[in-house]
């Protein structure tokens, strides 16, 4: 068993790798190896599958649903923004923001492999699997979101700033990417919605409140207000480009931060 | 033995050029013709707007040099097109595959790097296949030739960025906009540069709108791009509905001013909007360019982009033109190991043959021996040559591909193989070895 669980770990991770360093040269126009221009999507998916054998192998030692777990949940935020991509980019001029999703990847990856902290057993065991279950998708996918925003603010300062990229380098459209983070918007908020909500009640009926936790439902506000307020100015003041981006960014840093010191308290203790 | 016969846009004006140009139903008849009176073993005929190519191989065992093929195809071609020759190349043996390779990678290309070449090349081959005019010798080329052609676009950028202004337009207007088609190009005035762009985008699948200070040269200009032509009084309107501008217009000053395109832009919802403004003087306000979601580039602007794509390919094509000769050593290589093969089989039959003869004559005295009992002795000589000669043939084969033994070690082997063992009659060793002088 643990064979399998550290070889799959050591293929994804490698996988994750591979597909980061050639979605870039990708994106330079400055092939590593001659491979065809879809071998990072699909190295980027290899990587996806082998997580998520690690991921199920892992929960099978652990004994341990995956949510309850911070190191599984972790790799399930990677993973779905993994497969978040994967969906988006059919069709569409995206390899740049592969390459940071596949970093990502590889950064949750190996930050979930240094926490070994079991948090306590919920007292609600469904209203907090649907707590986390519901976090760890929208965090996925905003994290793409974020991403795609932090691509739309650099291509989009670099058009208006009239900056030359080296010959063939290949960057996003602006028009995709704006229709990327709005659709990613639309699936993320009602997750994090959900998160938030459930979140409420597991402070309610925990015993114990933490200043962490003060501070992540705070945060979570803040962020579910900024993310709800770009849909709502795109849907009615049509809100579009720049302005948008930079508070999807915001919110999605936010969502990040939560995840932080979630990982954080695991890390440290309760005190957070 | 390769020879290359042709004139491109380097040699030759386009006058000359399409006087020996060959339409692609006439290729097949005029292939035939031109193997029978150049005498060539084979031949392909690539004939594109830019050049016209002979690319033949000659008899490798005839004894004939390259020049005297390269000759008689110039006489040809001159008998097609009369004081042709001034303008004729000849590209023989080494060279002729180099000049091939560097054909087929775009780098002899008037646009460097423009991909059109390759797949007339293609075509150009086929056609010669289907004719019946390929052989070994051209085979190999032509695969090895589309192979680096491969190489170059896979391991440079030769091919990509934009070095005109109108296409760096196009290129910058794709990195705004994820497909043309649909959106909305507002084309002001009539200059030259500024309805090339337009068409450009137009053949993207842009809708383009011509708008002029009259309608009747907008309508003109409209009717040769298919696009729609409105007045001066609809300029307002289209710029809250327009995503690209190209303007060009012989205006002392600006076309479209800050105040005039703030208006419309409380109506554009924040759309991105394309700026392009080739006049000079210039048409648009640049204090626009403060504006979210606009992006404004000026001919100057354009240039610099341009300038930096050329610097770049410039780049490219030095690395290109590494692959291409790199490539064709490796080809020459290649063929010149080949060419011991045809004594290796000699040399090889020769002592089949003999072992065979002396074995028949032994056993034609032996009475007391079965079928089986001879075949396995037919096996055993068999076996036995193919031991004997199989440490010398690879000798010989790494030989003839290491490079630090030049031409003349392998030559020489081979003559003294060939003398040594009779191989091939004396007038043919004398053909063979200077046939081998030139690959």
């Amino acid at each position: 068993m643990s064979a399998i669980l550290w070889s799959s770990f050591l293929l994804s991770g490698g996988s994750y790798v591979a597909a980061c360093a050639l979605f870039w040269a990708l994106v330079r126009q400055r092939p590593i190896i001659r491979l065809g221009p879809k071998w990072p999507a699909h190295l980027l998916q290899l990587g996806a599958a082998f997580q998520l054998v690690y991921l199920i192998v892992f929960s099978v030692i652990d004994r341990r649903c995956p949510v309850y777990s911070l190191h599984t949940a972790l790799g399930i935020v990677s993973l779905v923004g993994v497969l978040t991509y994967a969906v988006l980019s059919r069709g569409r001029r995206l390899e740049a923001l592969g390459g940071f999703v596949a970093a990502s990847a590889v950064v949750f990856l190996t930050a979930a492999r240094s926490i070994a902290a079991r948090p306590p057993e919920p007292n609600d065991r469904w209203l907090m699997a649907i707590h986390i279950t519901s976090n760890l998708l929208g965090g996925g996918v905003l994290l793409v979101a974020g991403c795609a925003a932090a691509f739309y603010l650099w291509n989009e300062t670099r058009l208006r700033n009239r900056r030359v990229l080296g010959q063939g380098t290949k960057l996003p459209p602006l028009e995709s990417l704006d229709a990327v983070v709005h659709r990613l918007l639309w699936i993320g908020l009602p997750l994090l919605t959900i998160g938030m909500l459930t979140g409420q009640l597991v402070i309610k009926q925990a015993e114990i409140v933490t200043s962490g936790d003060k501070l992540r439902a705070l945060l979570s506000t803040a962020s579910w207000l900024l993310l709800l307020a770009v849909l709502a100015l795109r849907q009615f003041a049509r809100w579009r480009g720049r302005r948008p981006a930079l508070v999807t960014l915001v919110g999605a840093i936010g969502v990040l931060a939560i995840i932080a010191l979630y990982v954080g308290r695991a890390l440290l203790g309760d005190g957070l | 033995m390769i020879v290359v016969v042709g004139l491109s846009h380097r040699s030759a004006p386009v006058e000359v050029r399409e006087r020996l140009a060959v339409a692609p139903t006439d290729l097949p008849q005029r292939l035939a013709e031109v193997k029978q009176r150049s005498r060539a073993s084979e031949l392909v005929l690539l004939s594109t707007c830019n050049r016209v190519e002979v690319i033949a191989a000659g008899q490798p065992e005839g004894g004939e040099t390259p020049s005297a093929l390269g000759s008689r195809i110039v006489d040809e071609l001159e008998a097609r097109a009369p004081n042709v020759r001034q303008h004729l190349y000849v590209r023989e043996a080494n060279a002729g595959v180099e000049h091939l390779f560097r054909v087929a990678s775009s780098l002899d290309s008037l646009v460097v790097g423009e991909p059109q070449i390759l797949g007339q090349l293609k075509d150009a081959f086929a056609c010669a296949r289907m004719a019946s005019t390929v052989g070994p010798w051209l085979n190999r080329a032509f695969e090895h030739a589309f192979r680096v052609a491969k190489r170059v676009r896979t391991e440079t950028t030769l091919g990509t960025g934009q070095v005109s202004i109108p296409t760096v337009a196009v290129d910058l207007a794709r990195e705004i906009f994820s497909e043309l088609a649909g959106h909305k190009v507002v084309l002001v005035g009539t200059g030259e540069m500024a309805t090339l762009v337009a068409t450009l985008l137009g053949r993207a699948g842009a809708h383009v709108v011509v708008v002029g200070r009259t309608l009747e040269r907008a309508r003109e200009v409209a009717q040769r791009l298919g696009a729609e032509a409105r007045s001066w009084d609809d300029f307002p309107a289209l710029l809250i509905e327009a995503d690209i501008v190209v303007s060009s217009t012989s205006a002392p000053g600006y076309v479209v001013t800050l105040d005039q395109f703030a208006h419309s832009r409380r109506q554009r919802h924040g759309r991105n909007l394309f700026l392009v403004d080739l006049a000079v003087p210039r048409d648009i306000d640049p204090r626009i360019t403060d504006l979210d979601g606009v992006f404004l580039y000026n001919v100057d602007d354009l240039s610099k982009v341009a300038d930096a794509a050329l610097a770049d390919r410039r780049r490219e094509a030095e690395k290109a033109a590494a692959i291409v000769t790199e490539e064709t050593e490796h080809f020459l290589r290649r063929a010149h190991a080949e060419r011991i093969t045809p004594t290796l089989v000699a040399l090889r039959d020769h002592f089949r043959a003999t072992l065979e003869s002396e074995l028949e004559r032994s056993l034609r005295g032996q009475r007391g021996l079965d079928d089986n009992q001879k075949e396995s002795l037919h096996r055993a000589l068999a076996a036995a040559v193919e031991k004997t000669l199989h440490a010398p043939t690879e000798r010989l084969r790494a030989w003839a591909k290491d490079d630090s033994f030049g031409d003349w070690h392998t030559d020489l082997l081979l003559a003294a193989i060939e003398e040594l063992f009779e191989l091939r009659e004396p007038q043919d060793q004398k053909r063979a070895a200077s046939e081998r002088s030139k690959p």
